[in-house]
């Protein structure tokens, strides 16, 4: 497995973490908004 | 700044943000209107029953019960919203309702999932009769139902054992493959991603009983229950939760793809992975709080913080018991103790940060939700509380043990390997205990998570000049210097009653005084009904309603402004229906 591969994948790791704080962060403004 | 400093700044920050946050009483949802009214008597027979609530209802989880004195059924339709206001439910009767005397008996889901009931009764007139006792219809509350319990216990576990085994696998046993020759970490590993695979599973499960329990249809019936998932606040909570938990599993799988245990720094590959899954495991934590009492407890803010840390800190703490219960099992018995006396330490401060913020947040939780103290042992979210404070009292008591005897035997096998095995088996016994012990205060946990926190109103309790009924009630009082006689007839739930207060002073009447009663449901967080009592004879004053909505204990609180001398109050505790 190349480094390029391993450095991509973690960076769309990186991007569903930030899409699940989004997630949280949408339903923190509906619920206490 | 030091490192220490940025961190203290920064938590500061995060707490003056969370008490920042808007604060509000929260309650569930109650009657502000009626139509036909409560105790009416109509000259023509409705059409229908209108209740307006505090907030919009769902009318696919709402019961509008209507009921003659033989308990027969009389809507001809299921519920449904007004067209021209959403927070009204309406449901069509059958036409020409003959004379007599009908009860309304309704059920709502309040937004953080609790049922919420009441009835009145109108009758149909000109000359309905004496009113009949009605029999309530069994609409019970179901938010403590035992599937539904299991349900949730199960989906509890399984989240919680799921980010706390990743978090001890990344950041507390890794290093255990770098310095034990021969050790792995493929069984922590393998168990992690199966309990993600439980719980992707477990989360859709609790939504599937959770709704069916709510709308009252059969759990199976998921074609019919998967749309209803998104309806109210509480299913979008919970579909939120899955989304998020897959988010968390699939950074979760590539962390631990792109880790190297073997190398001591990690890579930057790694530390973003570990990032996006850690911040996603965060996010999962808080969607709890947001469906649950967290949200609708003010200061919202604070108290969403408080639910966030007791379940981060809780997480790491039985998903690390696991896995060191996974070790112990998995690793080769002669390799067992070295690996055990790497994780062991690393673990015991782990888990004494966790149980000492667990201990923190879960204070702090309960001085939010109790407003005092004695609710802790005359509710059931109070004895909730008590059982899930023992189970996990006895769990730091083994934990101690672990900290101030199996450490050190541990770290002394390093030079005296003979002292190695005494210790690891005693540690997989504490384990085992510890581990048992907070599965089950996570059980309570899941219990006191369904029940309705104790209304603020209970904090009155013990201003209360006098606890009376169920049943009639003529009950004597005395306040500054003044002698009430309380009536109260018949003091059934669900039907008009009549309130009486006969005031003297010196044995005279106090004529001419100006006397409200505010009406308060102590067993659960409801609006409060205001009434202004008119004097029938001299010191005699009465108002007849069907204030007691419900069964339970009312706070029945008396303005009483003489026409000379100083206003006062007098709080009398009634029990309703027994």
């Amino acid at each position: 497995m190349s480094t390029q591969i391993r450095l991509l994948a973690s960076i769309g790791a990186l991007v569903i973490g930030v899409v699940a704080v989004t997630v949280v962060l949408l339903l923190l403004r509906t619920t206490i908004g | 700044m030091t490192r220490l400093g940025r961190g203290v700044a920064a938590l500061a920050v995060v707490v003056l943000v969370a008490l920042a946050a808007p604060a509000a009483a929260y309650a569930h949802a109650y009657l502000v209107k009626t139509t036909p009214t409560p105790g009416a008597i109509l000259d023509v027979p409705p059409r229908s029953v209108a209740l307006t609530y505090d907030e919009a209802v769902e009318p696919r989880f709402a019961i509008i019960s209507v009921t003659n004195a033989r308990g027969e059924q009389l809507t001809t339709a299921p519920v449904h919203r007004s067209p021209s206001n959403p927070d009204t439910l309406i449901v069509p009767l059958k036409p020409h309702l003959p004379s007599g005397w009908y009860l309304i008996y309704w059920r709502a889901i309040s937004v953080d999932g609790h049922p919420v009931q009441g009835g009145f009764t109108f009758a149909v007139g000109p000359n309905p009769g004496p009113q009949p006792q009605f029999v309530i219809p069994s609409i019970a509350e179901t938010a403590t139902a035992t599937n539904l319990l299991v349900a949730r216990w199960v989906m509890f576990l399984s989240v919680m054992i799921a980010i706390g085994l990743f978090a001890f696998r990344t950041l507390i046993a890794r290093p255990l493959v770098r310095r034990v020759e021969g050790a792995s970490l493929r069984a922590v590993t393998v168990a992690a991603c199966a309990v993600a695979a439980v719980s992707l599973v477990a989360i859709p499960v609790y939504l599937d009983i959770a709704t069916s329990v709510d709308s009252l249809r059969s759990p199976f019936a998921v074609s019919a229950l998967v749309p209803l998932f998104r309806v109210t606040a509480f299913g979008r909570a919970y579909v939120d939760l899955e989304i998020c938990m897959a988010l968390f599993c699939a950074a979760a799988a590539v962390a631990l793809w792109v880790d190297r245990p073997r190398r001591e720094h990690r890579s930057l590959a790694e530390i973003f992975a570990l990032a996006g899954a850690l911040a996603a495991a965060a996010s999962v934590l808080l969607v709890p709080g947001l469906a649950g009492h967290a949200a609708q407890t003010a200061p919202r803010g604070l108290s969403l913080l408080l639910d966030w840390l007791h379940l981060v800190s809780g997480s790491l703490w039985l998903g690390g018991l696991v896995g060191l219960l996974i070790l112990w099992a998995s690793l080769p018995p002669g390799r067992r103790v070295a690996g055990l006396s790497v994780c062991v330490p690393r673990f015991s401060n782990v888990a004494f940060c966790s149980v000492l913020v667990l201990l923190g947040s879960g204070v702090g939780a309960t001085l939010l939700h109790i407003p005092v103290l004695n609710a802790l042992w005359t509710t059931s979210y109070g004895v909730a509380i008590l059982v899930k404070i023992g189970l996990l009292t006895a769990a730091m008591l083994l934990g101690a043990i672990n900290l101030l005897r199996t450490k050190p035997r541990l770290a002394a096998a390093r030079e005296h390997s003979e002292l190695g095995e005494a210790a690891a088996r005693l540690l997989r016994r504490t384990v085992s205990g510890e581990t048992v012990l907070v599965t089950a205060a996570v059980l309570a946990a899941a219990i006191l998570s369904s029940l309705p926190p104790p209304a603020a109103a209970l904090a009155q309790l013990g201003e209360s000049l006098a606890t009376v009924g169920p049943g009639r009630v003529a009950a004597v009082v005395h306040q500054d210097g003044y002698t009430l006689k309380l009536l109260v007839s018949p003091n059934t739930p669900a039907a008009p009653n009549s309130f009486a207060l006969q005031m003297t002073k010196g044995g005279h009447p106090l004529a001419g005084a100006d006397v409200t009663l505010t009406f308060e449901m102590l067993d659960m967080q409801m609006g409060n009904e205001e009434y202004q009592l008119t004097e029938t004879s001299p010191g005699v004053y009465s108002h007849s309603a069907p204030a007691l909505v419900m069964a339970g204990r009312w706070g029945l609180l008396f303005n009483i402004t003489p026409k000379q001398g100083n206003p006062f109050t007098a709080f009398v505790v009634d029990k309703a229906g027994g």
